[in-house]
């Protein structure tokens, strides 16, 4: 059956290369996704995709589309990050434009750390701009004053997007940890926000937390089409003990237990990144974030202690940070087979038919440690039924 | 059809029940950290090098808010000094940073012709007199300068695009500069130029360009010091940075760090070390010791820093160094935080919870330190002594070890300038460790804990001694058993009337009634004031009737007054009613109400003349049954045996664990409500079987109901808790042919219903 839908498929790609052949320097979209696929751009790449997208399909279960989140503040794709990109079958990248937090001097909500783009290094992709928004910054807010701030938002997002005078922009996705004190303001600023971008035909979507996608009447829904549930960060960061904060199935049972289908569209997002917890007299005061662990293993300033973590035998300076003697460090990060082993618990969970699985995030380290095909089997396992 | 009234009240319970209110409060919020600290800021002189900005960043803060912005106010300073003290300081101020580019154009033109005169908003300024007076032509010209440069060196708004245009502009206005730079001839506003051209250069990112301008123009200015350098050397080191010379970057930051407080944080915040290998260059960079403790001290500052371990670094290169004290203080602050007072903070576990403090190491860091201070003090290499003894002391009180701490202090005490700063400091440690080490409660002890509270000013000033002593106080006298004083210690005493504690209250009044009282315990109870006193006896009384202790409860309201009585309320609970109504008045008009010595008499009397069988037994016990149950949470004189009734109280979650007290923060003790109706329903029943009129025993057993339904109430959490109608069934099946069944199927509903599904 597998193979027949393959041969479906390809077949598929076949005419629509075909297409391709008659309709030059055309654009194909397909709508259910709001996807737009530059055909010139990407001639050879886009028909592999096609082939890779629907070999990622079968008749039953759900579809899993493969995306990146990239949080850094120059988009510039190495080589390697396009080629990932390609042999996936990534089309759209969710990209921090920029974060949105309390300037104490000002006494105000400031943009920070604004994406610089470099278009030729991602042709043929769509972008999504990702906002980051602290939760301080809402604290601070009043309800009446968020109408000021999503007009804020929406015209720093077309000033940063006019770097790339190609750019396309089909959905804008905010992200935030929201509170039970901090919810008025932030749905509030959601509304403000979709109904502005509503007018250019933009969809809104915000990332949710895993608490609050298990207990939505209690946390209540963001205001926007869609959400992307982030399955991460969901352990005991500040205990020592804790095996894994980044990807804790243990700690993310309780919220999948009796999981209902969330009043909105839900995507996923899964973790790639790693980091250091540092703790210093029992307790957790630094992530040193993308630390390899060879950089302590190999190190005589640092003694292994077991899974993966480290005490520190003699000051020195790591990272920028300056360690003390008796300082310890777990390191975190997530193995292919913690993946798949989450893949295997969120698959039964009610997905729409066809969703996005969100990878955070992209950067040169990802690409030594996640093949190709570690990523594409994980978008396919999850989308078994 | 619906009466308005209850359709208004229907549509506003629907609108609530539809719509509920949004939760918005802050639910993470964590309440204030609760501690005490005797360190004072004046202990360090605050325009010693950094110390604001070490000791701790609140006081960093209130220290610029007076100040105003360090850079505005290290520049004003830099002017007035340059001119000789001569023009007023603020007078500099609004010249430099609010007159426009025309004022100072004009004020130009006035210095170069007698008939110009100087702008309206200038006129006055003493500053801008002196400058035409002295005709300082250069000066206003670089002010007029740095005008226009002013909006091209400050943060835009981020939300905005920078214009186009302001690259090239700056570009223009270096030029522009250059050109004002040659022509100048005094070195100070040749310096200040290059500090503009250089910035100029930073903000347009031309890094390589602020270097050559650096080293162009620096050569060419023979000045005296200046802050100016340093805050060139910052853009200097900026570039640096940015091109990669992080060696050289941090060291420069370094230097402007320990000589330049007007750009100190920004300075700190710069300064950025990677690795061993650029730490050790920078160490070898430095020209001296006291350069390198310098270093140790910008790392002792990061948050989470080792202090002791970066003070010991310091002090081994330069005991003499201005940090040493800094930190010491800011450890001792940190230290005095986790461990004074650990032992009776009331706060403590609030503190473990939300902070972590008392956090596991801080013993063992406060030994740390106290090994280090008493190195230093051995040494004899720093000049401060009375500040490391002072120190010593203070460790060795948190540390728990009294009698090293007093010794410490006998020790400061000889080296300490009498009337200065830190003979008043060591007093207050001394105070603080009086009132800790309190072991055993005598008369002698509570006189000077009442001396302190009352006379002693130390107390007065360092407010966090009301609250150190007050937890002090309560626990001690909890220890020994002394629960009324103990109690005072932490509340007032009308927090104890939601639910009265005779053994507290019955100390309380034993020390009212003491002939010879302490200063303390005067304090405590206010002198015995009667007030006080009889506000005591009539919570001990409510307490008594609400146990039934009517003898008792009388006899202790005879301990005041008579004519005091009706101070303490207004009661008639001899009213009948068929439906409950716990908010209504108790008594028509032509009816006196009673006090509660009263209400007592009447009720005795009613129990004896029923046991004597002098009277209507039948009447006397139906009267005592019908006060005791309006007396109840259920009826409208509940105000009698309680001082507060909450309608949430009969929740499933509150009954739960039986005791009729309900959990409440206001109140230590909880609230507790009399729902107890068992009483009330033996004294209906008894008139019930006493009475010959079947109409008299339909009322009784009527009540009698009410209890039982009441009972049920209360009890309804109980597992296999039945709700019984015993009485009822005796109404329909004995009494169903009387007037008053009549009435009662009319009246009351419930009633009613059950009689229709009988």
């Amino acid at each position: 059956m597998e193979a027949l839908f393959f041969f479906g498929g390809s077949i598929f790609s076949l005419i629509l290369a075909a297409l391709y052949c008659k309709i030059p320097n055309s654009a194909f979209r397909i709508p259910t996704l709001g996807l737009r696929l530059n055909l010139e751009a990407f001639p050879l790449s886009f028909f592999l995709l096609l082939t890779l997208l629907f070999s990622c399909q079968k008749p039953k279960g759900h579809v899993f589309i493969p995306a990146f989140y990239h949080w850094q503040t120059r988009l510039e794709l190495s080589l390697q990050e396009q080629e990932l990109i390609a042999q996936l079958g990534v089309q759209r990248l969710y990209v921090k434009f920029f974060d949105v937090d309390w300037d104490p001097e000002l006494r105000a909500p400031v943009p920070m750390a604004q994406v610089e783009l470099a278009p030729e290094t991602y042709t043929g992709l769509e972008l999504a701009p990702t906002i980051f928004i602290t939760n301080r910054t809402l604290e601070r807010t009043g309800p009446e004053e968020a109408p000021g701030l999503a007009d804020k938002i929406y015209d720093k997002i077309f000033s940063l997007a006019a770097q790339d005078s190609a750019l396309l922009i089909r959905e804008v996705q905010v992200d935030c940890d929201w509170t039970g004190s901090t919810r008025e303001v932030y749905f509030e600023l959601l509304r403000q926000l979709r109904q502005k971008l509503k007018s250019k035909e933009i969809i809104l979507s915000a990332t949710i937390r895993l608490h609050q996608a298990r207990f939505p009447a209690r946390t209540g829904v963001p205001p926007v089409d869609r959400g992307i549930l982030m399955f991460y960060n969901m352990g005991q960061l500040q205990q020592w003990e804790e095996p894994n904060s980044i990807l804790n199935l243990e700690a993310a049972e309780p919220y999948l237990e009796g999981y209902e289908a969330y009043p909105l569209p839900l995507g996923l997002a899964l973790p790639l990144f790693r980091w250091a917890v540092l703790f210093r007299d029992e307790e957790m005061i630094k992530l040193i974030n993308n630390l390899p662990e060879e950089r302590l293993a190999n190190d005589p300033k640092y003694k292994a202690l077991n899974n993966g973590r480290y005490e520190v035998l003699e000051g020195t300076f790591l990272e920028g940070h300056y360690l003390y003697p008796g300082d310890r460090i777990r390191m975190e990060g997530v193995e292919p087979g913690l993946l798949f082993a989450a893949a295997e618990r969120l698959r039964v969970l009610p997905w729409p038919d066809t969703t996005e699985l969100v990878f955070y995030h992209l950067d040169s380290t990802v690409i030594s440690r996640f093949s190709t095909e570690v990523l594409d089997s994980l978008c396919r396992r999850i989308g078994e039924e | 059809m619906l009466r308005p009234g209850l359709l208004i009240t229907l549509l506003a319970f629907l609108a609530g029940w539809l719509y509920p209110t949004t939760i918005t409060s802050n639910c993470r919020t964590r309440p204030p950290f609760s501690g005490y600290s005797f360190i004072s800021p004046a202990i360090l002189n605050p325009e010693l090098n950094g110390a604001p900005f070490f000791v701790d960043f609140d006081a960093l803060e209130r220290y610029y808010e007076r100040k105003g912005n360090p850079q505005i106010q290290g520049n004003i300073e830099e002017w007035y000094e340059r001119f000789c003290e001569v023009p007023r300081f603020q007078d500099i101020g609004v010249l430099v940073y609010q007159a426009s580019s025309s004022d100072l154009e004009q004020l130009e033109a006035a210095i170069r012709s007698p008939s110009v005169p100087i702008s309206y908003f200038l006129r006055e300024n003493s500053f801008a007199q002196y400058l035409h007076r002295k005709k300082c032509v250069e000066t206003v010209r670089y002010l007029t300068f740095a005008k226009q440069c002013e909006p091209f060196v400050v943060r835009s708004d981020a939300w905005k695009d920078a214009p186009n245009t302001a690259r090239q502009r700056r570009q223009g206005l270096i030029d522009e500069g250059l050109e004002a730079f040659r022509r100048t001839k005094s070195h100070y506003i040749r310096l200040r130029y290059a500090y503009q051209l250089i910035r100029l250069a930073h903000y347009n990112k031309e890094y390589r360009q602020v270097l050559e301008l650096y080293d162009f123009l620096m050569p060419k200015i023979d000045n005296d010091p200046s802050i100016i350098e340093y805050w060139i050397m910052g853009h200097k080191a900026g570039a640096l940075l940015a091109l990669g010379d992080r060696v050289e970057a941090a060291y420069l930051f370094s230097r402007i760090f320990e000589n330049c407080p007007s750009k100190r944080e920004s300075a700190y915040r710069s300064f950025s070390v990677k690795t061993d290998e650029e730490w050790k260059a920078c160490l070898l960079r430095c020209q001296n010791d006291q350069e390198r403790a310098t270093l140790y001290a910008i790392r002792a500052n990061n948050p989470n820093s080792k202090l002791a371990v970066e003070m010991n670094n310091i002090y081994s290169l330069a005991p003499d160094s201005p940090y040493l004290p800094l930190l010491l203080i800011q450890e001792m602050k940190n230290l005095e935080k986790h461990l004074l007072g650990v032992s009776f903070n009331d706060k403590r576990r609030r503190n473990e919870r939300y902070y972590g403090i008392p956090s596991k190491d801080a013993g063992k860091r406060v030994i740390e330190l106290q090994r280090f201070v008493s190195q230093v003090l051995n040494e004899g290499l720093i000049d401060d002594v009375v500040l490391w003894r002072l120190a010593e002391g203070y460790l060795s009180f948190l540390s728990g070890n009294y009698y090293d701490a007093r010794a410490a202090f006998n020790q400061a005490r000889k080296v300490a300038a009498k009337g200065s700063f830190l003979d008043e400091q060591l007093r207050v440690f001394e105070l603080a460790l009086q009132i800790s080490s309190y072991q055993a409660i005598s008369d002698s002890m509570e006189n000077q804990v009442a001396y302190i509270r009352q006379i002693e000013d130390l107390y007065e000033k360092y407010e966090d001694f009301t609250d150190f002593t007050d937890d002090k106080m309560y626990q001690l006298y909890s220890q020994n058993g002394f629960v009324g004083k103990a109690f005072l210690f932490q509340h007032k005493v009308s927090e104890l009337r939601p639910n009265p504690q005779p053994d507290i209250l019955d100390e309380l009044i034993s020390v009212c009634n003491k002939p010879n009282r302490t200063k303390l315990e005067d304090q405590l109870v206010a002198q015995g004031d009667s007030t006080f006193l009889y506000q005591l006896l009539d919570m001990k009384a409510t307490y008594l009737m609400n146990n039934y202790q009517f003898e008792a409860a009388l006899e202790t309201m005879k301990m005041m007054p008579r004519v005091e009585w009706d101070n303490y309320g207004l009661y008639y609970p001899f009213i009948e009613r068929i439906n409950d109504c716990v908010h209504c008045k108790g008594w028509p008009d032509n009816i006196s109400p009673l006090n509660k010595g009263e209400l007592l008499e009447r009720l005795l009397e009613l129990e004896y003349e029923a046991k004597a069988g002098t009277g209507n037994t039948a009447w006397n016990f139906y009267q005592i049954g019908l006060a005791l149950y309006n007396m109840s949470y259920f009826s409208y004189s509940w105000k009698a045996m309680d001082y507060y009734r909450s309608g949430s109280s009969l929740n499933l979650a509150n009954l739960r664990d039986g005791d009729e007290v309900i959990d409440d923060p206001r109140f230590p003790y909880g609230n507790r409500e009399h729902l107890d109706c068992g009483q009330a329903r033996y004294y209906f029943e008894r008139a019930r079987l006493a009475t010959d009129s079947l109409n008299f025993a339909a009322k009784a057993t009527f009540m009698a109901a009410k209890c039982e339904r009441n009972e049920y109430y209360v009890n309804r959490w109980r597992e296999g808790s039945v709700q019984t109608f015993e009485n009822f069934n005796l109404l329909l099946q004995t009494y169903s042919g009387t007037a008053h069944f009549q009435t009662f199927l009319e009246e009351c509903k419930y009633f009613k219903a059950y009689a229709l599904r009988q």
